[in-house]
């Protein structure tokens, strides 16, 4: 916990009107998040109660956006409990693999995460969209990430990401491009495998068990 | 955060544009042509050629909230016996011929050199001065586009004549487009302030002077600005400024010493608010709020977009 909380209190320092809580033992944030820009200066602020789960550094902490701008519904990535929705699991769970620092969680998934908000303010839309509701929105990391739309065949892809051996990084790639391994379809494996094999195999489970029962 | 001065001048100035009323501006300019056609029906054997346009709007500096459709009608050397003949007879056919016009808000009026009409269209007034001139002499129009114009008497001025050239006032500001937009900047100004006594012309013609006279023209719109600014708050009280068609015709003269000095004290004080706040521009130069489009909003959500863009997540999920 001692190490979570100098991480957190040194990235206060960059977020001077967030504070660290501490209360019954569990940390949290609480305090305004300024969306600066570096020529336009701040275009918008939020405020936001940040609680940090158990797994944290290796997932998201749990943010609840408490000025009540965001409307609290799930077409505004709004959860039930009125967490924000930052990311579509596997993505969370890739970013998050080797540990985060709430810094790095602060800049890079939180303000942009806020400052998408505010766009869809300003314009009625995402900038560039969104993943859809619950699991179809799993379908659709994996069909962007895959380029690939046809379930059926991203199912058979993750299992071999899953249960084959990979071909070496230069040998030729298993798609039939003809082009080696490491340029072709290395790094996409790797961005799926990473937030671990066992959490892909329960995945592969789940969306092949929907895909059955849609069948 | 401090005002961009450059950037909220441009807002400024495109909140004025003639396009955010071109509904309106049609049915003036229709009113306009029938003007035009009275005047060659009523004339056809005395004109030299039909009423060309002046005013603002044909030297492209006018702003939405004042602007003039003027026009000006040339006559023959040989038409009317004299230029006040020419002068009464514009008045008395208008007079006559716009009476029962559901569209003319006010009596016609005798103005210095021309004929005031003011339409009223859907509730908004217009001012259309119609301008008769003359000749100089047979035929020499074409050559010279130079006319003789009456000047009707006010309090302590007898009548006189004057001489004009609409296409050198037209062509004064034609291709100066940095100077046109100080020119909208300062009628801006002036419209706003009620400061009457200087005369749009008297703006165009040291507007133009400023910038002839600075051997180095600063590029951003507010650095023109303050330039043209500083020029007239130091040169206003002194300057000799002529009519280009016309050297008789001092138009620094029309404005009295005391207007100068006054005009000095309010260049001098908007500028030390300016350097005092920014923000201050904002109440000399305010955006017409019918008209001011969202640029800080379009800014905001490039802004927005870009910082989301920054991110290592591109989309968010609807989790449930």
């Amino acid at each position: 916990m001692s190490r979570i909380i100098k991480d957190i209190d040194y990235s206060l320092k960059f977020y001077p009107k967030l504070n660290r809580v501490q209360k019954d033992g569990l940390v949290s944030v609480s305090g305004e998040i300024p969306i600066v820009h570096s020529q336009m200066g701040e275009i918008d602020k939020y405020e936001v109660l940040i609680n940090f789960p158990n797994e944290f550094p290796n997932c998201f902490p749990k943010v609840i956006e408490t000025s009540n701008k965001i409307p609290r519904i799930a077409d505004r990535h709004v959860n039930i409990d009125n967490t924000l929705c930052l990311a579509v699991l596997p993505e969370e769970l890739a970013v998050c693999k080797n540990g985060i620092s709430f810094k790095f969680f602060l800049d890079k998934v939180l303000v942009p995460h806020l400052a998408r908000e505010t766009y869809r303010d300003q314009t009625g839309k995402y900038p560039d969209g969104e993943f859809g509701h619950g699991f179809e929105g799993v379908w659709e990391y994996y069909e962007e990430i895959l380029s690939q739309k046809n379930r059926m065949l991203i199912i058979s892809e993750l299992e071999q990401i899953v249960y084959s051996n990979w071909p070496g990084r230069n040998s030729e790639c298993s798609c039939g491009s003809g082009i080696k391994f490491k340029k072709c379809h290395y790094r996409i494996w790797s961005k799926i495998i990473r937030p671990g094999r066992e959490f892909v195999l329960k995945i592969l489970t789940l969306l092949k068990k929907q895909l059955n029962e849609q069948n | 955060m401090s005002l961009n001065k450059g950037k909220y001048l441009q807002q400024t100035l495109e909140s004025y544009k003639m396009k955010h009323v071109s509904n309106l501006m049609e049915k003036y300019i229709e009113k306009r042509e029938i003007v035009k056609d009275a005047l060659v029906e009523k004339f056809k054997d005395q004109i030299v050629t039909r009423a060309i346009n002046s005013g603002s709007y044909a030297k492209h500096d006018a702003i939405n909230t004042k602007f003039d459709l003027d026009v000006c009608q040339p006559f023959k050397h040989n038409a009317f016996g004299t230029l006040e003949e020419m002068a009464d007879t514009i008045f008395d056919f208008f007079n006559e011929e716009f009476e029962d016009d559901d569209l003319v808000g006010y009596a016609t009026r005798k103005q210095r050199v021309s004929t005031g009409i003011t339409f009223v269209i859907d509730g908004d007034e217009i001012q259309m001065d119609i301008v008769p001139g003359r000749e100089l002499s047979t035929d020499d129009y074409v050559e010279t586009n130079r006319l003789n114009l009456y000047v009707r008497p006010k309090l302590l001025e007898p009548a006189s004549t004057t001489q004009t050239n609409i296409q050198k006032h037209i062509d004064l500001v034609k291709g100066k487009n940095s100077e046109r937009s100080i020119i909208r900047l300062l009628k801006i100004w002036k419209t706003n302030k009620n400061k009457n006594s200087i005369k749009s012309f008297f703006i165009e013609l040291i507007t133009i002077k400023a910038f002839e006279k600075c051997s180095e023209v600063p590029t951003g719109i507010w650095e023109q600005l303050e330039m043209v600014l500083e020029f007239i708050g130091d040169n206003v009280r002194t300057i000799r400024l002529e009519d280009p068609a016309n050297s008789n015709n001092v138009v620094s003269d029309t404005m009295t010493d005391s207007e100068k000095i006054n005009l000095h004290l309010d260049i001098e004080q908007m500028l030390e608010m300016i350097e005092s706040s920014s923000d201050n521009l904002k109440s000399y130069f305010p955006v017409n709020d019918d008209f001011v489009e969202t640029e800080d909003d379009e800014d905001k959500s490039a802004a927005a977009l870009s910082i989301a863009r920054s991110g290592v997540i591109a989309k968010p999920w609807i989790g449930y």
